[in-house]
């Protein structure tokens, strides 16, 4: 892939356009946007469901390579679901496919028969997943966090470092402002300032991205 | 892939896959003993060489990758790394690059990092050669238990690093970087593991990645280290390493940028941490523009913290200076508007007592905000003067490339701060260091078998192995001569003549050069004049003045007349030399040659060839050069070693030592200094008078030679000729003769053509107006010198006294002549002084004033006065002298010896001085320096902490001295320090003009400071003051 160029809105169009734009699978810079905004989402969801660190790669793999086959023929209809309930759909059918291809592999080690070689997955895809309800509450918990870990990246990208640790450091965890100013060596007034700036665009960044996806 | 991979996959000790699966390829000269990193494309291995120490291989697989292409771009970058490793302390080096393309792979060599694996942190890289039984055993241990230790893994088994360790792998690291940055390379990968420890140093490891920047621009890196506009750049290297301090520091994951510790927060031991994460927060800045822009910036900032300075504090400091000069303006436009309000006010009967009252209010305040302005800019701008002060002074004693460059830099940016007297002190010592200043870099690689700069610095020969030799302009590189090559041999080295007619091109017989063909070219009539065919080693050398060849050849050396192309004589030595060099003056030269079981050098007469001198070697000379003076050649050695070897009596002296072979030296043209270059890629500079080390610079090169006028050097860098402007002490002559310990006397002419001094072992006079070596009188050692009006020189010590005439030297090279004079010594004599036309003797019989022509034999009119050291008022009127140990001076009318006072000082007396006008008697004591009026005979004033004076020919100024060891230039009128000398500088006399002072240096060297050319000099700077 190449390189981006450092224009944060221009990578990030609203959540729907760049959907539409993942359809062109040339549009490296939109999937470059979308793997970045939820790897970590897929993964953690993954780990969460008991799979180890490669195990959870490659879900995160297979769950992108789905999605770049389906995406040329999406269309994105608020109106039948959003899409936060459609990437958990996604996600969990292929922890699902996995654990079971792999519960299949390992029996044909063991035993191997005829007709075995050629493992279908969508025929795997349509068996039920007994742990698809305890995979939804952790879905649920990561989204809010992956929502917000977002949010903050984006705000990362408009704000100064120092700002930035300032907001964190006295609205997060909760220092005070006096400490806050005395230990990072600035002012009271930049510590508010700070604190109200940063905060605001958080607090917006979260809303859009509520807006959009939910 | 790096030494752990990050992703590639550490190898623990007996891993299973370590054994079973892989194959060991052939390395040559080394074992592999077991794979500890494998990766998408290789393996690294532990690896032991033929002379046992422990290394690291990388090999890279052409099998898995899907082209040559990208397997070929591995190489390339390893191609363009491995000469650049050496010459950083913060780069892996990289030891020896091979490929075997039958097998389909290539490797390098790498040092080895440190055991993380080791209880006691023992670092493994270098075991002794000679191996005894319990290094048998620890080397047989260390290889199956061996874990690289990178950062990856410290901070894995520690959590995080205290500050201060952090601090060392930035700026480890940072030096790595910015030599990669300073050659267009960039690393691309920076993150914790590839950062290793090889001896506690950090350095930069994985390689493949590292390219030129600009080229490439596919995505590689590592996330959580690539920076939001993408990776491939030096901005971006400098971002990661900001990320891997985060990570280091805080013990967080790069997601959790910039979170710190709570428990920084909570006391004053997170302070230090949070100074370096201010460090940090500008490195991983989102915007590019906010960063750090080039290393050098990163780097300042990291020195700061160094030295115990605050970040916070001087960025804050030049935030608000810029800050409040605004405000300054805004009050005093404010206090303008004031004004104009008043003016306007007064038309007013009626609101005339308002308005005033308004406006006095207005004034007030805008006055109280412009006084507050600029009571707070003064204190920031001292705050910054005293950071940038403290960066010179640290900058001066660093001994590194810069110490004199970059000190004066923050000098003068202080100086647009404040003109102090200790800025200048720290000018001072930064102007007496020698520097490289670097100007340009010619295109001219290692690619090039042939690079000889000419000595005028105008023209360039070069030759790519094999064919013809190209002469190139080197301002312009335009092409102005192509010599055809007589011979299919690969030209490897040449030289120049002195004036730059003739060339020689050694042309080398495979495999190793022992033997080569030797073409000697007329370059300006363009063509050959000289083909001596298979000659040995590299022994030749150009006379220094005549069309003269001196070309080495089996157990001798002939020299060839290079305009009548004969032999003119042939000299015979007792073996094959391989280094030959003429002196300066052609009528000897210097030979080595493989000895008994050692190495010779030998000096010989040129005509007859008869040995002046020779001593041995126990490694093989690699090179020698001539001192201008002709009377010491530098050698080099393969131990590493540069030596100083007298030209007359072959005694040689050690200056010190180079990490690896020393193979090069050169001495300026005006023999003060010389550069020695060796494997290490490390130049070091040599005081020649002192034989000190002056400065270490890493450069990535080793041969090098001074332009004709010393003002400029080049050197042979891997990436092209790097031209140096050659900076070095001015404003002061050395004098290269030692007097003895404990130098105190000197003392100028009239005329201040010559100077006298005296040390506890001889008296030494020399010519100011050439710089031959002085006359010597060992007769008048520890004697206090004066020169008459008639430009007599007497020397006097307690129980002699000495007199001679000083005449000029008959040529520019040889010492003055000192010839005795009749002085009649009597019996007690214990001090002399001169008087006009007359000579004051004192001794065990009283004082006596004698004309200039009585001093033969003969009577003497005695006065009573003390016994004790003499001295006379500028105007003749009075003689003073002190007995030694007493608090008294005695002070008598001349010439009728009629005492007219007793000074008693406070405490004993050591020297005393009469002002230059004769109104003042200055007398130095134990613990201070009484000032007595010479019209009434009391004291006017007392100087503490000073115990010795020295006053300026004017008057208005005077050295003042505490002990042996602090000194420097006062006002006379309020003892105003104007400008301190160099620790361990002494003032000893200064010329009658005020032009000049002699010093000496720690009692034992002898200097002449041009005072005139030192204020210029802080004149430039803007530290000079007002008379």
């Amino acid at each position: 892939m190449t390189s981006a160029e450092p224009n944060t809105d221009a990578l990030l169009p609203t959540r729907q356009s760049l959907l539409t734009r993942l359809r062109d699978l040339q549009d490296q810079d939109g999937w470059r946007e979308f793997f970045d905004t939820y790897w970590r989402l897929i993964y953690n969801v993954a780990r969460r469901s008991g799979l180890g660190d490669l195990e959870a790669q490659e879900v995160v793999q297979s769950t992108f390579i789905y999605l770049s086959r389906r995406m040329p023929k999406f269309r994105y209809e608020p109106a039948r679901g959003s899409f936060k309930s459609w990437l958990r759909v996604v996600t969990r059918s292929r922890i699902s496919v996995y654990r079971r291809t792999e519960k299949a592999r390992e029996k044909f080690i063991r035993e191997p028969f005829p007709g075995a070689e050629d493992l279908d997955e969508s025929a795997v895809e349509q068996l039920p997943d007994p742990a698809a309800d305890a995979l939804d509450e952790v879905w649920q918990r990561e989204w809010e966090q992956n929502l917000l870990d977002a949010a903050m990246r984006r705000v990362r990208a408009k704000v100064s470092s120092k700002q930035l640790l300032i907001f964190r450091a006295s609205a997060i965890d909760h220092l005070s402002a006096s400490q806050v100013s005395k230990k990072l060596g600035v002012s009271l007034s930049q510590v508010y300032l700070a604190r109200h700036r940063v905060g605001h665009l958080f607090k917006a960044e979260v809303q859009r991205l509520r807006r959009e996806t939910e | 892939m790096g030494y752990d991979g990050g992703s590639p996959k550490l190898m623990q000790p007996g891993d299973p896959s370590s054994i079973l699966r892989v194959n060991p390829p052939t390395i040559p000269d080394h074992l592999l003993l077991r794979p500890i990193g494998r990766g998408a494309y290789g393996e690294v291995w532990l690896a032991r060489n033929v002379m046992g120490a422990l290394r690291a291989v990388k090999v890279i697989w052409r099998r898995q990758f899907e082209s040559d292409r990208p397997y070929d771009r591995e190489f390339a970058g390893i191609q363009r790394y491995e000469p650049v490793s050496r010459s950083s302390g913060g780069l892996v080096h990289v030891l020896h690059v091979g490929r075997n393309d039958s097998d389909g792979y290539f490797f390098y060599v790498m040092e080895l990092a440190d055991d993380s694996s080791a209880e006691c942190g023992v670092q493994s890289a270098e075991l002794s050669k000679a191996a005894t039984s319990s290094i048998l055993h620890s080397e047989l241990r260390t290889p199956q238990s061996y874990v690289p230790r990178t950062l990856r893994s410290d901070l894995q088994r520690r959590g995080r690093l205290p500050t201060a360790e952090c601090l060392r792998v930035a700026l480890d690291v940072v030096g790595g970087l910015a030599q990669l940055h300073r050659l267009g390379l960039v690393h691309r990968d920076v993150k914790p593991g590839n950062i290793i420890y090889v001896n506690d140093h950090a350095k930069l490891a994985d390689l493949g990645l590292v390219s030129g920047g600009g080229e490439g621009r596919t995505f590689v890196g590592t996330e959580g280290y690539i920076p939001p506009e993408g990776p491939g750049s030096p901005l971006a290297d400098l971002y990661a390493l900001g990320i891997v301090l985060y990570e280091a520091s805080t013990g967080f994951p790069p997601e959790r940028f910039p979170d710190v510790p709570p428990e920084w927060f909570a006391s004053t031991s997170g302070d230090d941490a949070l100074e370096l994460h201010e460090v940090i927060l500008k490195a991983c800045e989102s915007q590019r523009e906010s960063r750090y822009q080039s290393t050098e910036e990163i780097q300042a900032d990291l020195a700061l913290l160094q030295s115990g300075q605050s970040v916070r504090h001087v960025r804050a400091l030049e935030r608000r200076y810029a800050r409040l000069r605004w405000s300054g303006i805004v009050g005093t436009a404010v206090l303008v508007c004031a004004l104009v309000v008043a003016f306007f006010a007064n038309y007013r009967a009626r609101l005339a007592a308002e308005s005033r009252a308004k406006e006095a209010s207005l004034r007030e305040q805008a006055q109280h905000s412009q006084a507050r302005a600029e009571a707070a800019e003064r204190q920031e701008r001292q705050q910054l003067y005293t950071a940038l002060l403290e960066q010179g002074r640290a900058t001066v004693r660093s001994g590194e490339l810069g110490q004199r460059v970059n000190a004066l830099d923050a000098i003068h940016r202080a100086s647009a701060i404040s003109n102090s007297a200790g800025l200048r002190g720290v000018a001072l010592a930064a102007l007496a260091l020698p520097d490289l200043r670097f100007e340009r870099e010619l295109p001219y690689g290692s690619e090039f078998t042939l690079r000889q700069v000419d000595p005028s610095f105008e023209r360039i020969a070069l030759c790519r192995g094999r064919g013809p030799v190209e002469i190139r302009s080197l301002s312009d590189q335009r092409l102005l001569a192509t010599l055809p090559a007589s011979t299919n041999l690969p030209a490897y080295s040449g030289g120049w003549s002195a004036d730059g007619r003739f060339l020689s091109v050694k042309r080398d017989y495979p495999p190793s050069g022992a033997r080569s063909d030797k073409e000697v070219w007329d370059v300006r009539a363009g063509r050959q004049v000289l083909l001596l065919r298979d000659r040995p080693f590299t022994a030749l050398s150009f006379h220094p003045t005549l069309p003269r060849f001196l070309a080495g050849e089996k157990n001798g050396a002939t020299v060839w007349d290079l305009e009548q192309r004969t032999a003119v004589n042939r000299v015979a030595l007792n073996g094959t030399p391989h280094w030959l060099r003429f002196a300066p003056d052609g009528e000897a030269f210097a030979a080595s040659y493989a000895g008994d079981k050692t190495w010779a050098v030998t000096i010989h007469q040129t005509s007859t060839g008869e040995l002046i001198c020779s001593n041995a070697f126990d490694a093989y000379p690699a090179s020698f050069n001539w001192h201008p003076s002709g009377r010491w050649i530098a050698v080099t050695d393969h131990n590493g070693n540069v030596h100083r070897m007298d030209a007359r009596t072959g005694e040689k002296r050690l200056l010190g030592r180079h990490k690896a072979q020393a193979t090069r030296v050169e001495f300026t043209p005006d023999g003060a200094y010389l550069i020695s270059g060796g494997w290490d890629r490390e130049l070091i500079c040599w005081d020649a008078q002192t034989l000190q080390r002056s400065f270490t610079a890493f450069l990535n090169g080793h041969v090098g030679l001074f332009r004709f006028d010393g003002k400029a050097y080049a050197l042979e860098a891997e990436t092209g000729v790097q031209l140096h402007a050659f900076e070095r002490a001015s404003g002061h002559r050395e004098f290269a003769e030692d007097l003895g310990p404990l130098l105190r006397f000197a003392a100028f002419s009239a005329d201040s053509r010559w100077l006298a001094a005296a040390g506890t072992e001889r008296m030494g006079v020399w010519d100011l107006q050439s710089s031959a070596p002085g006359a010597f009188a060992t007769n008048a050692w520890a004697t206090r010198v004066c020169f008459a009006a008639n430009a007599e020189l007497f020397a006097d010590r307690t129980g002699g006294c000495f007199r001679w005439r000083v005449l000029p030297a008959t040529d520019r090279t040889s010492p003055p002549e000192l010839s005795p004079l009749e002085l009649a010594v009597p019996a007690g004599f214990i001090s002399l002084c001169l008087a006009s036309n007359s000579v004051v003797l004192t001794g065990a019989r009283g004082s006596a004033v004698i004309g200039s022509d009585e001093l033969g034999a003969g009577q003497r009119d005695w006065k009573p006065t003390a016994e004790g050291l003499n001295g006379v008022s500028p105007d003749g009127q009075w003689l003073a002298l002190f007995p030694s140990f007493t608090p008294y001076l005695f002070v008598h009318r001349l010439p009728t010896l009629e005492r007219v006072a007793i000074l008693t000082n406070t405490f004993p007396v050591r020297a005393f001085q009469f002002s230059p006008a004769g109104d003042e008697l200055a007398v130095s004591c134990r613990n201070s320096v009484e000032f007595w009026s010479t019209a009434t005979w009391q004291r006017t004033r007392t100087l503490t902490n000073f115990n010795g004076q020295l006053y300026s020919p004017d008057g208005r100024t005077m050295w003042l001295t505490q002990e042996f060891r602090a000194a420097g230039l006062h006002d006379a009128r309020t003892f105003e320090e104007l400008m301190p000398l160099p620790v361990g500088t002494y003032p000893l006399a200064v010329s009658p003009g005020g032009q000049h002072l002699a010093v000496s240096v720690n009692l034992r060297r002898l200097q002449v400071w041009d005072l005139k050319a030192v204020r210029e000099q802080l004149g430039q700077l803007g530290l000079d003051w007002r008379d």
